[in-house]
């Protein structure tokens, strides 16, 4: 039971592993998704490979399947939560709204004492490729994505990450009240010339987005760009007079795109992304894994 | 002139700075893409003009201006591909990465367990507990003045249990004091910036000099069987080749264990580094410049421990600006002031010169 902006004394914790860490477990699933990563039990997506993993595989149908059920996790998991679960979840070939659907679901369905964890599998390519498909308002609902929604004054968190032009058009169709942009600093390797901010000059300056909004997010170290990011779009204010209608825009490197993608999602913020947009649409490398679990 | 364009800080007064910085180039003989010149007025307006060392209402702008006129006329363009190249890390970065580099020690303790992996559940049990005692068991010690580490300590004890000894402000104590340090087996030593590595580790005439020296030796009595981690915020790709080769020696030497572990690398300065990035270029126009204007430079008896500083202090070809000081590590043309150059971030030096 929630009261205002008071934190549920349920609490998530996060953890990331370099997917050198092998679990043999039989207390695991990985979940494939109809009708993106399979067609149907008999019919095999080809261009979808299933990653090298010990664990159970099960078949889930979408909220965008005709067979579609929000009871997703019935049958994967032990109802008395004596034995811990772990659901390994594959964003290759899942569009956006999908795959917030998924982490949705586990969010709403799995109660903290079931001891249901949500893995999330990071794949290593390049950064995902801008879609040219104009961006749409959503936000995750029990039966999906709603896509029919006003916002008087959105407060946006675009990464930086997607191209200007994108973002340029994306910003005059929401019309945000303030810009939060997300950085994702510091690199491993820091490139001199700063193109990564030069290159959006026109939109934070059209918008007279302030320095200090800069979010920005460590995303070798997705636990901490998670818990910044999460604490922050949960601690805006959604009810009252100064109330807050955040919105994300994920992109960048799969670490940060899952990362903000996740916050996003379970801080239950709006989503401003070209519409159906497939961000991972390669496992053919792993490069770690991002483990979600509710506590007490 | 539109009515916004008097008022600071509005999209038309970005439009006329601009307007402004390109024709006063034009009129010092650079040729400069409008799209370029933004980019300048924006990290201008957004991070240089920020600078620690720039008096009340001085902007970037008008100092690099002023500091173009350094140089001929027909070298100016050259001069401005090194401020196109510009890194300039912002207090609120310097304190991401201090985040980042405390998020990098616990991945260094947690790569050193061994924990069974068959099931994932007591997998991530024993992985938290094992860090929580192996931070418990580590002593952080700034070796720089300047790393922000206060802020460091505060993000560290924010979500883990920390006595307030596990924190040492400064590497240079008196020895008594030391024996007040929690039991212990892990020492990182925290620095901002390894831009040479020649202040972190050097050999003089034989005998071992710098900050990792000094530490072994003011530390000795507690580092026994302990392993040092070297953790600069900022580690350059000179000062890494330099202290890898050193610390091989040092290893041997002095029989101790003692690792890198840098937060972030930064490469040589594209404006001064050949085609695969691993070294200056002489005959880039930039390196020319810099060869060219060395003798306006002094170099002090600090400078002269590191060779010529043609391409900055230890040759490491930065342009690399922090916004609490400028390192001399960068090219040495963006901060000296000696013999009438004017320079486009002052440094405070931390020797005094007698």
């Amino acid at each position: 039971m929630k009261s205002g902006n008071i934190e549920s004394k349920t609490t998530l914790n996060m953890h990331y592993l370099s997917f050198s860490t092998p679990f043999n477990s039989a207390y695991q699933n990985l979940v494939k998704v109809r009708p993106h990563q399979t067609i149907s039990l008999d019919e095999p997506n080809k261009e979808y490979k299933q990653p090298k993993l010990n664990c159970k595989f099960s078949e889930v149908d979408c909220y965008c399947s005709d067979k579609s059920s929000s009871e997703i996790f019935e049958g994967l998991i032990d109802p008395t939560g004596l034995t811990p679960t772990l659901i390994w979840l594959d964003p290759c070939k899942l569009k956006n709204e999908c795959l917030a659907y998924f982490i949705f679901n586990w969010k709403q369905q799995i109660d903290a004492t079931q001891n249901v964890a949500l893995g999330i599998i990071v794949p290593k390519v390049n950064n995902p490729k801008d879609s040219k498909s104009p961006y749409k308002l959503w936000r995750i609902g029990s039966t999906g994505p709603l896509y029919d929604i006003n916002l008087d004054e959105p407060t946006w968190y675009p990464s930086l990450a997607r191209d200007n032009d994108s973002l340029e058009k994306a910003a005059k169709e929401l019309d945000p009240y303030d810009i939060f942009p997300l950085v994702e600093f510091p690199n491993v390797v820091i490139q001199p010339g700063e193109r990564a901010l030069t290159d959006h000059y026109s939109l934070l300056e059209n918008y007279r987005t302030r320095t200090r909004n800069i979010i920005n997010l460590d995303v070798s170290s997705p636990c901490h760009a998670f818990r910044q990011l999460y604490t922050t779009i949960r601690a805006l204010p959604k009810f009252g007079p100064s109330i807050i209608q955040p919105v994300v825009t994920p992109g960048g490197t799969p670490n940060g795109y899952l990362t903000v993608l996740l916050a996003g999602v379970l801080a239950e913020s709006c989503f401003f992304t070209p519409k159906d947009e497939i961000p991972m649409s390669s496992n053919n490398e792993i490069q770690g894994i991002i483990i979600v679990e509710k506590c007490i | 002139m539109d009515v916004t364009e008097s008022k600071a800080y509005t999209p038309s007064s970005f439009q006329r700075q601009t307007r402004l910085l390109k024709n006063e180039l034009s009129k010092l003989g650079i040729s400069i893409s409008t799209d370029e010149t933004s980019r300048i007025s924006f990290l201008s307006r957004r991070k240089y003009d920020r600078y620690d060392h720039f008096s009340p209402g001085e902007s970037f702008d008008a100092r690099l201006l002023k500091w173009l006129s350094n140089f001929d006329r027909d070298e100016r363009q050259t001069a401005l591909e090194i401020v196109k190249c510009l890194k300039f890390v912002s207090v609120y970065e310097i304190k991401e990465l201090a985040i980042q580099t405390f998020e990098t020690i616990k991945k260094t303790i947690l790569s050193e367990q061994n924990n069974p992996t068959e099931y994932w559940y007591n997998y991530l049990r024993l992985r938290n507990i094992e860090l929580e005692d192996g931070l418990s068991k580590s002593v952080f010690v700034a070796s720089v003045d300047d790393a922000n580490f206060s802020f460091f300590r505060r993000y560290a004890s924010r979500y883990n249990c920390f006595e307030k000894d596990n924190f040492v402000e400064y590497y240079k104590r008196d020895k008594e004091s030391l024996d007040e340090l929690p039991e212990h087996n892990r020492i990182f030593l925290i620095d901002q910036l390894a831009g040479s590595g020649t202040t972190a580790l050097r050999n003089e005439n034989g005998k071992w000099e710098g900050k990792i020296p000094r530490f072994q030796e003011i530390w000795e009595d507690h580092i026994k069987e302990c392993s040092i981690y070297y953790c600069p915020y900022l580690l350059s790709s000179v000062a890494e080749r330099n202290l890898k080769e050193r610390l091989d020696e040092y290893r041997k030497e002095k029989k101790l264990k003692i690792e890198i572990v840098p937060t972030c690398k930064i490469p040589i300065s594209p404006c001064l580094a050949n085609k695969s990035g691993t070294d200056i270029d002489e005959n880039k126009p930039v390196s020319k410049l810099c060869r060219k204007y060395y003798d306006r430079f002094k170099e002090d008896i600090h400078i002269k421990k590191a060779g010529p500083a043609y391409y900055g202090y230890g040759r490491a070809g930065l342009t690399l600006i922090l916004q609490p000081n400028c390192p001399n590590n960068s090219i040495y043309m963006l901060w000296h002031d000696y013999n009438d150059w004017y320079p486009l971030f002052p440094r405070v030096t931390h020797h005094r010169v007698v």
